[in-house]
């Protein structure tokens, strides 16, 4: 009884020590296999340097205070200068031309409300610096029409009757009065034939036509007319100013460094990125340790004395052992079995003991009466 | 006191050849496949596949066993040697004269 209870315990010692190597060897592979993918994607990954970063945390702020409703106009004025210098210090372009569509739909906005936080003089100041290559380009094409009209009544007459006295001395000055004073009608029809008036829709299709519209209505309200616009429209559009904008900064961040804003929300500056690959490294380091070590002593317990008729005596009753090693040593005596033929064999046998002892013994064993005899 | 009736004793056909086989011998379960597998129609039989039979035939006590020497593998691992009790033999033998009977019987009609 000794010998056998010394016996038991050998064999189970052997393959809870299996076990638990094996489980660490398991364990290894699979933080290898993770610290792999690891390594992987962070080198994959772009690093950036650290003043676009920077960059990113300058501009992001600036362009949600923009998108909010909150702050008057002096103090949006001075978020939109804040975004065209940081534009220009980090050499972007993406505030281009945006900034100041945006200043001028948030203008009149302020203009067609009841508040007005500027002055008469800072708001012509304010007008004066429009845009102005896009007003004249604009204008020119609006001329060169009227002159065609002129051409088939009478173009001497009316260029020397409306144009010349104005064209020598207030050319610039005075052209926009002039041009309001006599041309609106034009003007307007102009731009109901090219500016649908559901600026809405298009907005998104031709920026610098709406930039136009959006200077004529500034410029009617400025003269004292009221243009028919609603102050929640021109909400929408400063919105989507806003929107152009990011998407501006993002498609040139993208061209210019292979960034996606949109994607990357924590990016990686170089030293992170090298800190993150030492740490994966050292982890990998560890993982083959492991792996080597539980892999040594999983081979070392192969010759430990315990064999699988010791480990099967566990699962079967002796007789069993007894006529599973027969058969074993009669089909390793016939020599046209191969190994792997021997090992399927036996394996088969095992798999039918199994089911028999465990499933169909045990189903008899409860309408049948117990043995008789002692062992 | 009126004779107590004798329980059936229900035999399928594993059971009878392994009665069959052990009758006026004593073996272990790899040499009763010696005897049986040969010639035998159908899938040869496994231990696994007598291993439940031995069991049911000893419980019902129609086989006993004994255990023999230690075997010469590694485990140390007994052998048990079977053999048909009388009440087995006496089965069998009901069971073959029935057949007998059963062939023997003229057709009706």
């Amino acid at each position: 009884m000794d010998k056998n209870d010394e016996h038991k315990r050998k064999v189970k010692k052997f393959w809870q020590i299996k076990l638990t190597l094996a489980i660490g060897f398991i364990g290894s592979s699979c933080l290898l296999l993770f610290v792999v993918k690891g390594l992987f994607q962070t080198s994959k990954e772009h690093s950036v340097p650290q003043t676009i970063l920077n960059m990113k945390a300058e501009i992001k702020p600036i362009l949600k205070s923009l998108g909010s409703s909150e702050g008057s106009l002096v103090e949006r004025k001075k978020d939109i200068k804040k975004m065209e210098d940081i534009s220009k210090k980090y050499n972007l372009e993406f505030s281009h031309h945006w900034s100041s569509t945006l200043f001028y739909v948030m203008l009149l906005e302020q203009t067609l409300s009841s508040q007005n936080d500027l002055s008469e003089n800072e708001l012509k100041e304010l007008i004066k610096n429009i845009d102005i290559s896009l007003w004249n380009s604009f204008k020119s094409s609006l001329l060169e029409k009227y002159f065609a009209r002129c051409l088939k009544r009478d173009f001497e007459r009316d260029l020397e009757r409306h144009f010349e006295p104005y064209f020598e001395k207030y050319f610039e000055r005075d052209l926009d009065q002039y041009l309001f004073r006599y041309l609106k009608h034009d003007f307007e029809q102009y731009l109901n034939q090219y500016l649908e008036l559901d600026f809405a829709q298009y907005f998104k299709r031709d920026f610098v036509k709406q930039l136009i519209q959006t200077k004529w209505w500034l410029f009617l309200a400025e003269q004292g007319e009221s243009p028919k616009i609603k102050r929640e429209d021109l909400k929408q559009i400063s919105q989507s100013i806003i929107e152009e904008i990011n998407k501006a900064l993002e498609l040139e961040m993208s061209q210019k460094y292979g960034l996606d804003l949109t994607i990357y929300q924590d990016f990686l500056t170089t030293e992170k990125k090298q800190v993150k690959l030492i740490q994966f490294s050292m982890l990998a380091i560890l993982s083959i340790t492991v792996l080597m070590l539980s892999l040594l002593f999983l081979i070392r317990q192969r010759n430990q004395g315990v064999t699988w008729s010791m480990t099967g005596m566990y699962l079967f009753p002796e007789e069993c052992i007894s006529e599973l090693e027969a058969r074993y040593e009669r089909l390793k005596s016939d020599e046209d079995n191969s190994a792997w033929e021997i090992r399927l064999i036996m394996l088969w046998e095992i798999l039918i003991l199994l089911k028999s002892i465990y499933i169909q013994v045990a189903i008899e064993d409860l309408f049948l009466p117990s043995k008789n005899k002692r062992d | 006191m009126a004779n107590r009736k004798k329980k059936p004793i229900k035999l399928s056909s594993i059971d009878e050849d392994l009665l069959t086989v052990l009758l006026g011998r004593e073996l272990y379960g790899l040499e009763m496949l010696d005897y049986i597998n040969p010639d035998r129609p159908g899938l040869p039989l496994t231990y696994g596949s007598i291993y439940p039979a031995l069991n049911r035939l000893e419980k019902k006590g129609l086989i006993e066993s004994r255990w023999g020497d230690e075997s010469k593998g590694s485990s140390g691992a007994r052998r048990k040697y079977y053999k048909v009790t009388g009440l087995g033999a006496s089965c069998l033998s009901d069971v073959q004269n029935y057949r007998l009977i059963l062939a023997q019987r003229p057709s009706f009609g």
